[in-house]
C-alpha cells in the first residue's frame, strides 16, 4: 500500500489547481474559471491566491510553465510528479470518504 | 485613478520577488476577471484575496518571525482599507451613487392614530401608531427591504420611541404589488384614568410626528416619509 507524505500533500487550493491542469495546459484565468466550475462555484480564486498556489507548485516541481498561448498569457501544465501527487491526493481523499461513509456522516450512494 | 491602477499599486504589498515574477500576470487576470464579474462581488473577492494571499506570500518568502507576522497583518489591514477607499473613489468618479429606495418602493397608503395597548398600573395607555402600505415600483421582485420608524413629540428633536420591521414581506414582493399594512408603533405613549377620547383631548396632550425610513439589505437608511399621527383611536 502506498503512503503519502502529509508534509508534501497539496493544500485544498493547490489540489484544485492540479485538478484544473489534469486535462491539459491552461493559462491563469483558465485555471481560475476551471476551479470555480469544479467546485460548483464554492471556490473562487483571486489572482493572489492563484499565484501563491502556482508558485508553490512550480517550486515543488508539480507543475511547470509552458509556451505562452496566442494572447501571450502564461500557461502551466502538470509534470509527471504533479500527476502522481494529484493521483495520490485523490486516493487519500477517496480513502477518507470511505471512512466518512462507514461512520455514517454521509449516506453511502 | 482606475481600478486597475489601484490594484497595481496594491501589488506592492507582496514580497518584491513574488511581485516581479507574477505581478504582470496578476494584473492581467484582474483585468479579465473584472470584465466578467459583477462590480460589487468582484471587489469583495479582490479584498478577501489580498488579505489572504499577501500574508501567505510573505510567510512563504522567508522564515516567519514575530515582527514579520505583524508586518503581514498590517499589510492585510492596509490592503483592506485602501481597497474599500478606492472602491468608493471609483464609484464616485464613475458618477455612481447608491440606488434610491424610491426606485424600489413607494408609500401607497398611510393610516395613523393612537392604539390602546391595555392598562398600565390600572390606567389605559395609548401609543402612537402608523400603518404603511408599500408598493413595489420596480420591475423586479423585491426582497430584503427593512423598515423603521422614529416617533417624536411635535416641537422636539429627541426620539419618543421607535419601531423596526426586519422584512416588509415574508417572501419577495412581485413587481407593482402591494404589501399588507405594515404596523409600526412606539413603545412610549400616554396613560391616564380618563377615557381614551378624554385622554386625546387633555390639555397636556402633545401630538407626535413619525418619520419612516427604509433600506434594502446593508444599504443606508433612506427616509420615505414623515407624517403627523392623527389624533384618533385606532384598532
Amino acid at each position: 500500500m502506498s503512503t503519502v507524505d502529509i508534509g508534501m500533500a497539496p493544500t485544498r487550493i493547490e489540489f484544485q489547481i492540479l485538478l484544473a491542469l489534469f486535462n491539459g495546459p491552461r493559462h491563469g484565468y483558465g485555471i481560475m474559471q476551471d476551479v470555480e466550475e469544479i467546485s460548483g462555484g464554492e471556490i473562487r480564486l483571486g489572482p493572489g491566491t492563484l499565484y501563491t498556489g502556482i508558485k508553490r507548485l512550480v517550486e515543488s516541481g508539480d507543475i511547470e510553465e509552458c509556451a505562452a498561448d496566442a494572447e501571450r498569457r502564461r500557461c502551466y501544465r502538470l509534470t509527471s510528479l504533479g500527476k502522481t501527487q494529484a493521483a495520490e491526493e485523490a486516493q487519500r481523499l477517496s480513502a477518507l470518504l470511505r471512512v466518512v461513509r462507514k461512520r455514517g456522516l454521509l449516506a453511502a450512494s | 485613478m482606475t481600478g486597475e491602477q489601484v490594484y497595481s499599486a496594491l501589488l506592492r504589498l507582496y514580497p518584491r520577488r513574488f511581485r516581479l515574477e507574477y505581478g504582470d500576470a496578476m494584473v492581467e487576470i484582474f483585468r479579465e476577471a473584472r470584465r466578467d464579474a459583477a462590480p460589487g462581488t468582484f471587489w469583495l473577492m479582490i479584498v478577501g484575496d489580498l488579505c489572504r494571499s499577501v500574508c501567505q506570500a510573505h510567510v512563504r518568502d522567508r522564515e516567519p518571525a514575530l515582527t514579520h507576522l505583524w508586518r503581514c497583518a498590517l499589510a492585510a489591514v492596509i490592503a483592506h482599507a485602501v481597497v474599500i477607499g478606492s472602491v468608493a473613489g471609483v464609484v464616485a468618479a464613475s458618477g455612481g451613487s447608491p440606488r434610491a429606495i424610491s426606485e424600489d418602493v413607494r408609500v401607497s397608503h398611510v393610516h395613523s392614530g393612537w392604539l390602546a395597548v391595555g392598562r398600565n398600573d390600572g390606567r389605559d395607555k395609548l401609543v402612537p401608531t402608523i400603518a404603511v402600505t408599500l408598493e413595489n415600483v420596480s420591475d423586479a421582485a423585491l426582497d430584503g427591504v427593512h423598515l423603521t420608524a422614529v416617533f417624536r413629540l411635535v416641537g422636539e428633536t429627541e426620539s419618543w420611541g421607535d419601531a423596526y420591521i426586519p422584512s416588509i414581506t415574508a417572501d419577495s414582493l412581485a413587481p407593482h404589488a402591494l404589501t399588507m399594512p405594515l404596523i409600526l408603533q412606539s413603545g412610549l405613549g400616554y396613560t391616564g384614568t380618563e377615557t381614551w377620547d378624554q385622554l386625546l383631548l387633555n390639555s397636556h396632550f402633545v401630538d407626535v410626528r413619525v418619520t419612516v425610513f427604509a433600506k434594502r439589505g446593508a444599504a443606508q437608511w433612506q427616509e420615505i416619509g414623515e407624517w403627523l399621527v392623527q389624533r384618533g383611536v385606532v384598532g
